[in-house]
């Protein structure tokens, strides 16, 4: 007997393993896949008063309780035009919106999160969970969930469009009510869209896809993230005295990806008018890529006055390859608010970031996830804020997008 | 005396000996048995099937890669040739410059080329396959970066998604899945019923034996990883018809995935010993944790872990069944 005890208690920890994986909820029952309405009647305008209270009876009713949140960016009866949106950069997409309008919205939600008129089951799928910005996606999305009282699935997809593509399926034979995705790769998304389609499940997406089509999407103003980027950095130079004249530097991602482009287009624009001035671009994907990039670029272009990290791996890598060289003249600027970047910030090493908050967008994912099962109108696209951090405001930033947790507290140490 | 000859050399059938000797199909019972408790759902026609359409890449490189451990090599980079593969076919048929038989033709013969160019870097240069493979891995993947110059080209033709991707034989197959057991069954004739497949045993198994009895191996060596350039391009399609697009970091984990789905199999990687049937419950158990934890809503962090295990339990088995030997 005791020959058999390490395959036995291998087995045993293995499916005690796979058992503590299993989330508090019922099985769900198998299929029937019923049809949804997947568009939410769009004729309603938004009001600029709080939603008033109507009978639950009447869907086609129902009012929106967010729209005092808010502020319609062009015509409310108009669906946005993703696609020119993207071709302004030079990216290529196809992607119909089925409910018109686009609005921006506070950082904040100053509405309550929308409860549920049935007991829906909604899956959602995270493209990554592994740092800062996916996990708190990921639990504002659960404590959303719970506001709002629907259950949801959870996947985490790890950048893997194989494995974002088969949760849908089998969610699509759970027979879920509605999906929320933010896409692991832009356009292979579109198999997960057609079959959600197909079946007649409402979608929302947390960041845009370039093919497949949605009922609504929750997105950053990626360009306007790239401007504030530039405007950061052009104010600290122009503060320093420095001659408006050399090399900037930004660094991005070795494949295109739209979010990196739209944000691009912002940065470079505001360098357009200053025409000694030249922007080079460098990639790599990791910190440490970045930083070896930035290292050779240090040395590489001996006129440089100025750096812009385009997102968190890129800044890390460049921020601590700048002060390995000691070369503290060099001005750097950044996109993102993940914690080094705002220690960062406060010591000296970084102008500026453009932020925006891993909260806002899952509550708003959820609020428009629940107003359309619930018959209320929504509108196509929300825009979430962002928000210019420097040093003078970086201690409120933090606290603010880590609720609970004090800069001071994590330069000490006390907390992660 | 004669008797008692007989039953001290007649092997004793023991409960070890069985666990041990059909480890793949047990850890497989065992999954579906608990993932079904925890979600009924797993077992539902239409999630198995799901099951072997997301494994159908996965098998398929793996086919190619149990003829390549069993040889006692390594081929890291046919995640690469199939991203070589997926983007290459998709800017030849994009904007109709070719029909896509001709571009499937040309990455065909591009694919077997980089297979080749394994093998006989790897036999020629007298260099590990694993440190050849590895370079290998990174410039196909850094040809696939730089044909697109990082942007995914979508692929507009209705029934090659339908052939290689979302189609279904009999509106209930998925087509992948037919593809894969065709080359399944083929690779199992090939291995098992072929002087090639005799070959490839005999040099995995002793190289300097084979080399005695006049086998060629370089050439036998080169022919395999040559081939594993043609399932890398089965493969490559199938991923490329599943995303509707061609894109450069497509297959990225699919070495990983094809060797763990091999081994877990039981073929050992100090080659010698391969089974074709054995990758096919390999891969099995592999696609079958990835939708299991995928319905349990299991974070990333925690399938790595569980996946680790399952390929600790096989091999902590596959060692004990030597040992035994």
């Amino acid at each position: 007997m005791k020959k058999y005890t390490p395959f036995v208690a291998a087995l045993l920890a293995f499916i005690l393993l796979i058992s503590a994986c299993a989330p508090a909820v019922a099985p769900t029952a198998v299929p029937p896949t019923e049809e949804k309405p997947a568009e939410a009647p769009a004729e309603e305008k938004p009001a600029e008063a709080p939603a008033e209270e109507k009978p639950a009876e009447a869907p086609a009713e129902v009012e929106n309780p967010n729209v005092a949140d808010f502020t319609y960016v062009g015509d409310a009866d108009v669906v946005f035009d993703l696609n020119g949106w993207y071709e302004a950069v030079g990216v290529e997409a196809a992607v119909e919106i089925r409910n018109p309008g686009a609005v921006s919205v506070p950082d904040e939600m100053t509405t309550p999160i929308p409860t549920a008129k049935e007991k829906y089951t909604i899956g959602f799928s995270v493209y990554y969970t592994v740092d800062e910005v996916g996990s708190m996606i990921l639990d504002t999305m659960k404590n959303a969930a719970e506001q709002a009282g629907v259950e949801l699935l959870v996947n985490d997809a790890n950048y893997d469009q194989n494995a974002q593509n088969q949760a849908i399926e089998q969610w699509i034979l759970q027979g879920v009510d509605g999906v929320i995705l933010a896409p692991c790769d832009f356009t292979g998304v579109k198999t997960a869209l057609d079959a959600l389609e197909k079946a007649g499940i409402p979608v929302v997406s947390l960041n845009a896809p370039l093919a497949g089509n949605v009922d609504s999407l929750v997105i950053g103003e990626t360009v306007e993230q790239g401007a504030i980027a530039g405007s950061l950095l052009e104010k600290a130079l122009l503060d320093s005295g420095k001659e408006m004249k050399g090399t900037i530097v930004y660094q991005t991602l070795p494949f295109v990806h739209p979010n990196a482009a739209t944000r691009a287009k912002g940065f470079v624009d505001t360098f357009t008018k200053y025409p000694d001035i030249k922007v080079e671009e460098l990639t790599g994907i990791s910190p440490e890529e970045h930083y070896t990039a930035f290292d050779g670029a240090l040395k590489a272009y001996p006129d440089m006055i100025g750096a812009w990290g385009l997102y968190s791996s890129a800044t890390i890598g460049m921020m601590n390859a700048k002060e390995a060289n000691n070369r503290n003249d060099i001005l750097l600027s950044s996109v993102d608010q993940d914690k080094p970047i705002l220690k960062g910030i406060k010591d000296g090493l970084i102008v500026g970031t453009a932020a925006y908050s891993s909260i806002a967008p899952a509550n708003w994912c959820m609020s428009q996830m629940v107003n359309l099962l619930n018959g209320a109108p929504i509108p196509g696209v929300v825009f979430y804020a962002n928000m210019a951090i420097t040093p003078e405001n970086v201690a409120e930033a933090f606290e603010h997008y880590y609720p609970g947790k004090t800069l001071q507290d994590y330069i000490d140490g006390k907390v992660q | 005396m004669q008797a008692n000859l007989e039953s001290t050399s007649k092997p004793k059938i023991t409960v070890r000996k069985i666990i041990i000797q059909y480890r793949t199909l047990l850890i497989l019972a065992v999954l579906m048995v608990i993932f079904t408790l925890l979600r009924p759902v797993f077992l539902h026609p239409a999630n198995l099937l799901a099951i072997l359409k997301n494994m159908s890449y996965v098998l398929v490189a793996g086919l190619g890669m149990t003829f390549i451990i069993t040889l006692g090599g390594l081929d890291l980079s046919v995640g690469s040739i199939a991203a070589v593969v997926a983007v290459g076919f998709a800017l030849l048929v994009r904007g109709g410059f070719l029909p896509a038989i001709v571009a499937m033709l040309i990455m065909l013969i591009v694919a077997m080329a980089l297979g080749f160019v394994n093998g006989a870097v790897s036999v020629k240069g007298k260099i590990e396959p694993f440190l050849v493979t590895l370079a290998t891995m990174n410039i196909y993947r850094g040809l696939a970066l730089t044909l697109t110059k990082g942007k995914p080209v979508p692929i507009v033709i209705p029934y090659f998604a339908d052939i290689f991707g979302n189609g279904r034989l009999f509106n209930l197959i998925p087509t992948p899945v037919v593809i894969s057991l065709l080359l399944l069954l083929a690779s199992w004739f090939l291995f098992t019923y072929t002087k090639f497949g005799f070959y490839v045993r005999s040099i995995g198994g002793n190289q300097e034996a084979s080399r005695v009895a006049g086998i060629d191996i370089a050439r036998i060596k080169i022919t395999a990883y040559t081939m594993n350039g043609f399932f890398a391009f089965i493969s490559g399609l199938i991923l490329a018809a599943l995303m509707n697009s061609g894109l450069p970091d497509a297959g990225r984990d699919l070495a990983m995935d094809s060797i763990s789905g091999v081994i877990l199999g039981g073929t050992a990687i100090s080659g010698g010993i391969g089974t074709i049937w054995g990758t096919l419950g390999g891969c099995l158990i592999m696609a079958s944790l990835n939708n299991g934890m995928s319905l349990l809503g299991a974070q990333y962090h925690v399938q790595i872990l569980v996946k680790g295990l399952v390929i600790v339990l096989a091999v902590l088995m596959d060692n004990a069944l030597k040992s035994k030997k």
